[in-house]
């Protein structure tokens, strides 16, 4: 318990409230701009971190992951392009009421929103995380093994439009995490000679490869960035009224933090799904549901509160058992290793007053988007918007460079960055989800680990490959994968059956 | 041939032949996990070859890549960029190629006053990531012969 005070006042202390202010700013700016993702903000950053105490640089990372998923909103409200993947829905009502003239309500509401998710998503990691690593202090290798496998097949089916592409993708992430020395034997494997490969690939660097440079090319691809933004008037009084309105809906805030916390504790889900889920979900139990796309703040609400409430769920699975929750955990994930933090129960015993730590700050920067949101979201906002894509895109290349070569200042990162980068291109072309690629890549020395010692168990206990499948806890898990595999096929029979039998009765 | 799923098979189906060979003089424990997860990749990727070929949807183009040479020139300059780095010094690298980048992105800024007024931009910003970097995040940036 001191130790988890430790880390919450190291929290309170000027440089790193300072540092997190900075990075709400940023994650704003980067989430209000359109083609850049919440994961591409927190990729780039990372090695920004690297030399800085392990808390204050997650401090950064968590303010700017909660405030990027946030800033997405205002490129939604004011010129309907959704600045990240999660506040897609926030524009079939933010839009119109910016064009009513009511967008300062529409960033009013959206902000509240964010806020009361955001804080119930961090609660959520609070009270669940820790019990959920003592659960997992009773795994074993073969259960590690099934929990990898789970949270491949997952991520393969919610990531990817087509499910075998999906499993390619998860397949081909396993396989870049083999390269180098096997953890069992010290085997290297798949280096082709090159001595700087023997320690494997570099993690924040293969991220930044896969996750940026793709984005980067296709805006190149798509040309310039125009766009036309709606003028908000500012008035006077409007908070307190929209305030006041947005807690007249609890049913809505409830529901929607609720979805956004557990599809963030899925693995691969994340705010993208969420956002859009919650929507659904508040047009099916509205009243008025005739009313959703015409300009309401209650479908605003339920997308912005469901999205930054996944910040908080997507650590769950992270923190505990090392599986991201969603694509920007992944990268936090990197952020973890590279302060030499493992996740699993230590993160909650040995080094508590990080940990710890990090859940409070995720909290402090949530209450921190509501000042900066209001005061500066909207000029940040227009200004952004008239970035060139000139500047912009070598800016973003720039960036990739150096954060790829800051973590062990070797050039040898730095061409796996551009090879990932190029490979991710050509796999975006393919319509392969890099998302999947880069859970197999962190989710593999975990199946490899599980695979190989649960092996060495088995051979000792004379079950062989057996045990694999005679514990509880790994029958569980098994079962749960194939669902997870087998489910969207069944799902894709049920619904074109459904169309057929609507065809033949019209 | 454009479509995705030919394409996406036939380059899984590759990386695995790269592969496999590689996989010869492996002990048994090193082995394990890389040839389950490469036959698995050949396995998906047959069923999805398959799969598209009974649908015949193999003629289907689905792969859209228009300026595909813009995008060869901008990956070959961010090679150069890399390449020359640490020789010619971070900083210098960096800017000279970031130049030539707003060229080819923007051809619109080909207009000599409006290149270099954006480049001394750039100057100005490359050299905040070079001293924050450099001193105050201690990070040894490639020097060069320049810097």
């Amino acid at each position: 318990m001191n130790t988890a005070l430790t880390g919450i006042l190291q929290i309170l202390s000027p440089g790193v409230l300072l540092l997190m202010l900075g990075g709400t700013v940023i994650g704003l700016v980067a989430g209000a701009l359109p083609g850049i993702s919440a994961t591409m903000a927190v990729a780039l950053l990372v090695p920004f971190t690297f030399s800085m105490p392990a808390i204050s640089g997650l401090a950064l990372l968590g303010a700017i992951y909660m405030s990027a998923i946030y800033g997405g909103c205002f490129s939604a409200i004011l010129i309907n392009t959704p600045g990240t993947p999660s506040s897609i829905g926030t524009c079939f009502d933010g839009y119109p009421m910016a064009r009513q003239g009511r967008g300062q309500q529409a960033i009013i509401v959206a902000t509240v929103a964010s806020v009361l998710g955001g804080l119930f998503g961090v609660a959520a990691l609070a009270f669940l995380a820790p019990p959920l690593a003592n659960v997992a202090l009773k795994f074993g290798p073969p259960e590690y093994f099934w929990v990898a496998i789970f949270g491949l097949t997952i991520i393969a089916t919610l990531c990817s439009k087509s499910l075998i592409k999906g499993i390619m993708g998860g397949l081909l992430g396993l396989l870049i995490s083999t390269i180098g020395i096997a953890p069992i034997g010290g085997d290297v494997r798949f280096t082709f000679h090159t001595p700087a490969l023997q320690g494997g690939v570099e993690l924040v660097g293969t991220l930044i490869g896969l996750f940026c440079l793709p984005e980067v090319l296709s805006m190149i691809l798509d040309g310039s960035r125009t766009y036309e933004t709606v003028d908000v008037k500012q008035s006077k009084g409007v908070f307190g009224t929209t305030f006041r309105q947005v807690l007249a809906q609890p049913m809505n805030l409830l529901t929607s933090s609720v979805i956004g916390t557990v599809v963030g504790i899925i693995p691969g889900a994340g705010g993208s799904i969420a956002n859009l889920v919650a929507y659904n979900e508040a047009m099916r139990s509205s009243k008025h549901p005739e009313k959703f796309g015409t300009g309401i703040i209650d479908g605003v609400i339920a997308t912005e509160t469901a999205n930054n409430a996944t910040v908080g769920g997507g650590l769950i699975p992270l923190l505990t058992l090392g599986v991201p929750g969603t694509p920007v955990d992944a990268v936090i994930y990197a952020g973890l290793l590279i302060h030499g933090l493992r996740p699993g129960a230590e993160l909650f015993t040995r080094f508590a007053d990080v940990t710890y730590g990090f859940i409070f700050s995720l909290f402090v920067a949530t209450l921190m988007m509501l000042p900066v949101g209001l005061l500066l979201g909207t000029a940040l906002h227009k200004l952004v918007s008239k970035l060139s894509i000139r500047i912009l895109a070598p800016s973003i290349m720039f960036l990739s460079i150096i954060g790829s070569y800051a973590i062990r200042n070797n050039i040898m990162d730095v061409w796996v960055m551009l090879i990932c980068g190029v490979i991710g291109f050509m796999l975006k072309m393919l319509k392969v989800d890099p998302a999947p690629v880069v859970l197999g890549l962190i989710l593999g020395p975990l199946a490899e680990a599980g695979l190989v010692q649960g092996l060495l168990m088995g051979r000792a206990s004379g079950m062989g490959w057996r045990l694999f499948f005679t514990r509880p806890v790994s029958l569980l898990l098994l079962a749960m994968s194939v669902f997870s595999l087998v489910w969207p096929i069944i799902s894709a029979q049920v619904r074109k059956r459904r169309a057929k039998e609507v065809g033949t009765g019209a | 041939m454009r479509n995705s799923n030919v394409v996406a098979s036939i380059l899984m189906l590759v990386i695995a032949a790269i592969l496999w060979p590689q996989m010869k003089h492996l002990t048994y424990f090193g082995i394990v996990f890389p040839r389950a997860v490469i036959v698995a990749l050949v396995a998906a990727a047959v069923v999805l070859l398959v799969l598209t070929l009974i649908r015949r949807e193999a003629g289907k183009h689905d792969i859209q890549a228009p300026n595909l040479g813009t995008v060869a020139i901008v990956v070959a300059l961010m090679a150069v960029w890399i390449a020359i780095m640490p020789w010619l010094g971070f900083y210098v690298t960096s800017v000279a190629v970031f130049g030539l980048l707003m060229l080819v992105i923007d051809p619109s800024v080909r207009n000599a006053k409006s290149f270099f007024v954006s480049l001394a931009g750039v100057a100005i910003e490359l050299a905040l990531f070079y001293v924050a970097f450099s001193t105050l995040l201690e990070v040894p940036l490639p020097r060069g012969i320049l810097f």
